[in-house]
């Protein structure tokens, strides 16, 4: 059985194994299974402080003052759920490709989105291309459904316009959390997108999907018209020119930028290729590389 | 700039050759790609804009148009005029034809010519530079673009008559050249109203200046010379008039500057007369002139030579009914008909040929004639009772039976005339001709022995063709015959005579040159020596066919009024005129070279990076 995105239901019990893996600490307003850097209602013991006109007075430790006559805080461990963003880019490049991009993104941001519910975390989901577009929050494998019908409804087309896209993101304020960032960055301004958006405190996951036959080995032949599927700009290929040496040298010194740009902003690079299949990309690929735990 | 051989540019054509071969070739193919900014990221495929992507498409074809504009311009000659050449052109072409000299009142027609021309250049020369034009047989070129008028009235004042006649056409073709070769401007015509009409389009920009009407004169049409069957030299001369009343001039031989031979001859008034002069053995001529009093000067002999050839041939048909011959005359241009009663005949009517029925004048005419049926008892062509009836007639091959079948032809109708020793037989009777042709006293002269209504041939349409040979060979105006330009070393065509069985050709010497079988080939030897040849056909032993040739070394029968040969000055101007000129066309030939280099540049660079 499967759903909108493809999630069959052997692979729905691989995920049910698999969390997502967060290297920091971050406060959050829901409740869950992760520990935050903020003091909480729970009964992990943290430390104690005077108390001071305001505090709950519920938690005032009444054998600390019974010994000492003074009034103490006992300050506890919040258990908060993880944030886990995840932005897919549905811009027009998106929807190419010899096995579609968009839609490996679509499986690829379900399995992300089937992981973190299932394990409590509260996730934001949001697909973009000119602007950000509509998106759900939640928290709890009752969300599951809702999130996969969001994101079976997510279509290609329009330019892929980062700087905007990321801005309309940082003004919702989202709280840090687990960033994933799904997308082939085929635009002029990703790597100022990039930048951006590791400024806003997320631990920021990007996976790079990209298309064989459609981006790293395109074979147009000689003297061609190329047409910007997003923009319909067009650039003539004289037949003088070798188009696949020029675009394998151009694509290459890409990769590099970006994996040097990711280094830069503490960004974590992971290229996939769609012809890769998603469950093993998941259940294997980030597990080794600790993206999933 | 001006151009010097314009013409040139019609290989500009070459253009859409080139645009056809870019048109066939494959359209480029279109391709959707996810972004182009990976492609835009080199700089031999992102040349920017649309625009520069377009040129770079058409950058070969443009190089290739560009060469070929450049070698095209460069065959075109182009030229920068020198200084004077920004001013504009006033061409005057001045007539000077051999009438230009006749003088009316003390005043010849050239001098007035001259004086309309200087008030011409005074009243419209403005600052133009004026290039004067003498229209003689060949153009002359009396002065080249000079803006000093003193140089120009001086040059003019030194014109003269020439002793030809002129050639318009060559004249206006010189003066389009030097308008072409300068900064434009127009040509006055100086002639009189018998200018004649040239192609209109060397009358572009050009206007004709009429000073006065052509005057009335004396003049000699034609002129050839023969030999004659006895060997002696003759001169044949028509001798034509302008003039309101009769006239009598001298018609003057000369061998260089000696007069040889002088003869009074009668011109009638508005007509002409052919005279055939005996030249002195021995002797040579060279020139026919005219004298007389308020005639032209010697050169003016020319005058009327064009006459003939421009005119209709006048043809008088004498007969009591003319209504066959008229039809049997060509209907088309070239003739015209009178008709008039034998009974009204009068000689020195003006015709070129008159054709006679049934009657024979007791004074031939000057002119050409044709007898029909000419009754026996006439004292020029008696016809030979007892010859009738002998034997079947025999229809030699001649220019009058050509294509004409008369083969069916009864011989009790045909009289059967001796053929005097001046005639070639067409029809023969026995021994004698039913219809013979030549040159009798200088007139083309033809004689059927028959009549052609009581024959029945008038019904045939053989009749018409018969009649319009006769006219055809008898037309003065060919003054020349094919058989007297006969020389040693030419080879002599012999027409056989259906009958005959053998020929014998015996030279002016009476030894037999040649004796042939038939069937004998149509072409003999070459004629070894001068003289005159008889070519005779036997049909056994009787006679049925003799030609006469005559044939000398130095001797040509030509009409001094032959077609004149293309004018020889054109050449010379035109090197005279780009001398004026600064070349241009190395300038262009280099930009061509290096236009074509850096196309061939480009191809190969663009082969280049692509391997």
């Amino acid at each position: 059985m499967t759903d909108g995105v493809g999630l069959r239901t052997s692979f729905r019990a691989r995920l049910r194994n698999l969390h997502i893996a967060s290297h920091a600490s971050y406060a959050s307003l829901h409740t869950g299974a992760r520990r935050s850097r903020q003091t909480g209602s729970s009964i992990e013991f943290s430390d104690f402080r005077r108390y001071s006109p305001g505090d709950d007075v519920r938690q005032i430790d009444w054998n600390v003052y019974a010994r000492s006559d003074r009034l103490f805080i006992k300050l506890r461990e919040a258990e908060d759920a993880l944030r886990v963003h995840i932005l897919v880019d549905c811009s027009g490049s998106m929807d190419r490709g010899a096995e579609n991009k968009l839609g490996y993104a679509r499986t690829l941001a379900g399995a992300l989105a089937y992981v973190a519910l299932n394990d409590g975390d509260a996730i934001t989901l949001t697909g973009f291309a000119e602007r950000l577009g509509n998106g759900m929050t939640g928290v709890g494998a009752g969300q599951v459904d809702r999130a996969l019908d969001l994101l079976a409804g997510l279509g290609g087309g329009g330019a892929t316009e980062f700087g905007v896209a990321l801005r309309e993101f940082a003004a919702r304020r989202a709280p840090p959390g687990v960033l994933f960032l799904i997308s082939d960055l085929m635009a002029d301004d990703a790597l100022s997108g990039l930048g951006a958006l590791a400024e806003m405190g997320h631990e920021i996951v990007l996976l790079h999907v990209l298309d064989r036959e459609e981006d790293i080995a395109p074979d147009v032949g000689k003297d061609v018209e190329l047409v910007d599927c997003e923009t319909s700009d067009r650039l003539v290929i004289p037949g003088d020119a070798d188009a696949a040496l020029i675009y394998e040298r151009n694509f290459h010194a890409w990769l590099e930028e970006i994996r040097g740009a990711c280094a830069r902003s503490r960004i974590r690079y992971v290229a996939l290729e769609t012809d890769w299949p998603v469950e093993e990309v998941v259940v294997q690929r980030l597990r080794m590389l600790k993206v999933v735990e | 700039m001006t151009w010097l051989a314009p013409e040139a540019f019609g290989w500009a054509a070459l253009a859409a050759l080139l645009l056809l071969f870019y048109l066939l070739r494959p359209r480029r193919r279109r391709i959707a790609v996810s972004s182009l900014f990976l492609w835009r990221r080199d700089t031999r495929v992102a040349t920017g804009s649309t625009f520069w992507q377009i040129v770079r498409r058409w950058l070969l074809l443009a190089l290739q148009l560009l060469a070929l504009a450049t070698l095209v311009a460069t065959l075109a000659r182009p030229a920068w005029p020198a200084r004077e050449r920004a001013r504009a052109d006033l061409v005057l072409v001045i007539d000077a034809s051999a009438r230009m000299a006749l003088a009316v009142d003390g005043t010849t027609a050239m001098d007035r010519i001259v004086d309309r021309a200087r008030e011409f250049v005074d009243a419209n020369g403005g600052d133009a530079a004026i290039t004067v034009i003498r229209a003689a047989d060949s153009p002359g070129l009396a002065v080249l673009r000079e803006t000093d008028r003193g140089t120009v009235d001086e040059r003019l004042r030194a014109l003269r008559a020439g002793g030809e006649e002129a050639d318009p056409a060559a004249a206006l073709a010189l003066a389009q050249t030097v308008l072409a070769a300068g900064a434009g401007g127009s040509i006055a015509v100086f002639s009189d109203t018998a200018f004649p009409a040239v192609d209109a389009r060397l009358m572009d920009r050009a206007g004709l200046v009429a000073v006065g009407d052509p005057p009335p004169n004396v003049g000699l049409e034609t002129v050839s010379r023969r030999r004659d069957r006895s060997g002696a030299e003759q001169v044949l001369a028509t001798v034509g008039s302008t003039l309101d009343g009769a006239m009598a001039v001298g018609l003057v031989l000369l061998d260089g500057e000696e007069e040889i031979v002088t003869r009074t001859v009668q011109v009638p008034a508005r007509g002409r007369t052919v005279q055939v002069v005996d030249v002195p053995v021995g002797r040579d001529v060279d020139r026919v002139v005219l004298r007389g009093t308020g005639l032209a000067p010697d050169g003016d002999d020319r005058v009327f030579l064009s006459a003939a050839a421009d005119r209709p041939l006048a043809i008088q048909i004498v007969a009591v009914d003319p209504r066959v011959y008229e039809r049997a005359l060509p209907a088309a241009a070239g003739f015209s008909t009178t008709a008039v009663d034998p009974a009204a005949y009068v000689d020195e009517n003006g015709a070129d040929l008159v054709l006679f029925v049934g009657f024979v004048p007791e004074t031939l005419p000057a002119a050409s004639a044709i007898f029909i049926a000419p009754p026996n008892d006439n004292p020029h062509f008696p016809s030979d009772p007892t010859g009738a009836g002998v034997g079947a007639p025999v229809a030699a091959r001649t220019e009058l039976t050509a294509a004409v079948d008369l083969g069916y032809l009864q011989t009790r109708r045909i009289a059967a005339l001796p053929v005097p020793d001046w005639a070639v037989a067409d029809l023969f009777v026995g021994d004698r001709a039913g219809m013979f042709h030549g040159v009798r006293e200088g007139r083309s002269t033809v004689v059927l022995g028959f009549d052609p209504e009581l024959l029945g041939l008038d019904q045939r349409a053989a009749f018409p063709i018969l009649i319009q040979n006769a006219v055809a060979w008898a037309n003065p105006t060919v003054a020349v015959r094919a058989g007297g330009a006969l020389r040693p070393g030419q080879t002599v065509e012999i027409r056989p005579h259906p009958a005959a069985t053998r020929v014998a050709i015996e030279g002016s010497d009476g030894e037999t040159f040649a004796e042939l079988a038939v069937p004998f080939p149509g072409t003999l030897p070459p004629l070894v020596a001068a003289g005159q040849y008889r070519v005779r056909q036997y049909a056994g032993e009787r006679l049925v066919a003799e030609e006469v040739f005559g044939a000398s070394p130095a001797f040509e029968l030509t009409a001094i009024g032959a077609p004149r040969t293309a004018p020889p000055a054109l050449p010379a101007v035109t090197a005279e005129l780009d001398a004026g000129n600064f070349a241009a066309w190395p300038w262009f030939a280099a930009l061509a070279l290096a236009l074509m280099a850096a196309e061939w540049a480009w191809f190969h660079r663009s082969r280049a990076a692509s391997r």
